[in-house]
């Protein structure tokens, strides 16, 4: 015989109720360690379902995802190349304000002189010719027989002029000559001629044999001839040719500017030239 | 297609002589992209179309140029008469023929450049010494003229006047 539902479910109820209403006193019992036990038991093995489950919610979820996935590692992707062009430009503006810092300097060195800062746009194309072309023009004020200066000294002199370029003859273009002198802290007056040798190399010439020259010494332009003005930096000494048969020593010099590597230069527009015609 | 386009090509070949190929040199020696294409231009469409060319060439150069403007016009002449040379006298659909012609006209060039330089009043005691210089320009043009021949044959053929 079936026991009528509605006492069953009122036994239910209260047993629900005794249980509930004894639960704070479990705690302080032994029967609570045992239930306390039972998880202890039981979590370890829930963990391993969780371990073993997430993943494999992590893929479908993953799976479902994967169109959005895609499109944020595209975003990213981008967002590298941008940063990498960002630094690559950065670092090309840190070059420059090197560069042009150095210029500066020159510029505070030379107080006298004005000068038009001219970026280097193109090398001489004709064979046995050194020269550049610079981006300024006779509408910048630039002409012929203008001195043009790097951040450590001489470059050469500007030779041909168009509106908007000119064309810097290097000093050492084999056609290229300047009156020079030995730097030195003693009176003693070293004079010579430096002349080009193409392919970056200088030698200065007609130096008298008596003269006492040491690699190392510091070669500036003498001013003779009001070709270029006195003083400006020219090179190094690193090699002395001296024969006792020859009337004159010779000198290696290495050129003081870089001029492999040039990319601004500084025209100095109010020292002339003498015109000899 | 037509040699019109060999101009805007020139004009591509002298820019990329000046800025990019003006920092590269081997003892003093570059390529010369100009000539080496006004000389597959001649072998291509003949001496009157190359010779167009190297006036357009020199031109450009001549206005870019510390040296003196009619140097460039008497340089690239040779490259530019190259095919008025009968094709019996040479053969130039030999490779090796084509190749001693690039080295011949860059040999030309550099001393129409030595000699009228030097006639101007420039001081050229070059180094290395001017035969390694000219060897080494006439070996740079010398390996780039047969690929420039395979281009200009592909801009610039002339249409076969049969069909």
């Amino acid at each position: 015989m079936r026991p009528p539902a509605g006492r069953v479910i009122l036994l239910a109820a209260l047993f629900s109720l005794a249980v509930g209403l004894t639960q704070p006193f479990w705690g302080s019992q032994a029967n609570g360690v045992a239930w306390g036990r039972l998880w202890d038991i039981v979590l370890p093995g829930t963990s391993a379902i969780t371990d073993f489950v997430e993943p494999a919610a992590g893929i479908l979820t993953g799976l479902g995802r994967i169109q959005e996935l895609e499109e944020e590692a595209r975003q990213l992707r981008a967002e590298v190349d941008r940063l990498r062009g960002e630094l690559t430009r950065l670092r090309e503006v840190e070059e420059e304000n090197q560069r042009l810092r150095e210029l500066l300097g020159a510029k505070r060195r030379n107080p006298n002189f004005q000068f038009a800062l001219a970026d280097v746009i193109g090398r001489e194309p004709a064979p046995f010719v050194e020269a550049v072309i610079v981006n300024k023009g006779s509408q910048d004020g630039i002409e012929p027989g203008m001195v043009v200066v790097g951040a450590a000294g001489l470059l050469g002199k500007v030779v041909k002029v168009s509106a908007g370029t000119a064309r810097v003859l290097l000093l050492t273009d084999p056609s290229s000559a300047v009156a020079a002198r030995i730097q030195r802290s003693d009176a003693r007056e070293i004079t010579g001629l430096v002349v080009g040798q193409g392919q970056g190399r200088l030698l200065m010439r007609y130096i008298a044999q008596g003269e006492p020259l040491q690699v190392g010494d510091q070669v500036v332009t003498s001013g003779l001839g009001e070709t270029f003005p006195k003083g400006l930096a020219i090179g190094r000494v690193v090699q002395v040719r001296r024969l006792d048969v020859e009337p004159f020593q010779e000198a290696v010099i290495e050129p003081a500017v870089a001029l492999g590597r040039l990319e601004n230069v500084l025209i100095i527009t109010n020292f002339r030239p003498p015109r000899l015609d | 297609m037509g040699i019109i386009w060999l101009f805007p090509g020139i004009l591509l070949a002298a820019w990329v002589q000046v800025t990019a190929l003006g920092g590269f040199g081997l003892l003093g020696a570059r390529p010369n992209l100009v000539l080496v294409g006004i000389l597959a231009a001649a072998l291509v469409r003949g001496p009157v179309g190359a010779l167009m060319l190297s006036t357009f060439a020199a031109t450009l150069m001549a206005a870019v140029s510390a040296a003196p403007g009619p140097l460039w016009f008497l340089a690239y002449l040779p490259a530019g008469l190259a095919a008025a040379i009968p094709e019996g006298a040479l053969n130039r659909q030999n490779p090796v023929v084509v190749v001693f012609l690039a080295l011949g006209t860059a040999l030309l060039f550099d001393l129409v450049f030595f000699v009228g330089l030097s006639a101007a009043g420039w001081r050229l005691d070059v180094e290395p010494p001017l035969g390694a210089r000219l060897l080494l320009d006439g070996i740079f043009n010398g390996l780039l003229i047969i690929p420039a021949v395979w281009l200009v044959r592909r801009l610039a053929a002339p249409t076969p006047a049969y069909r």
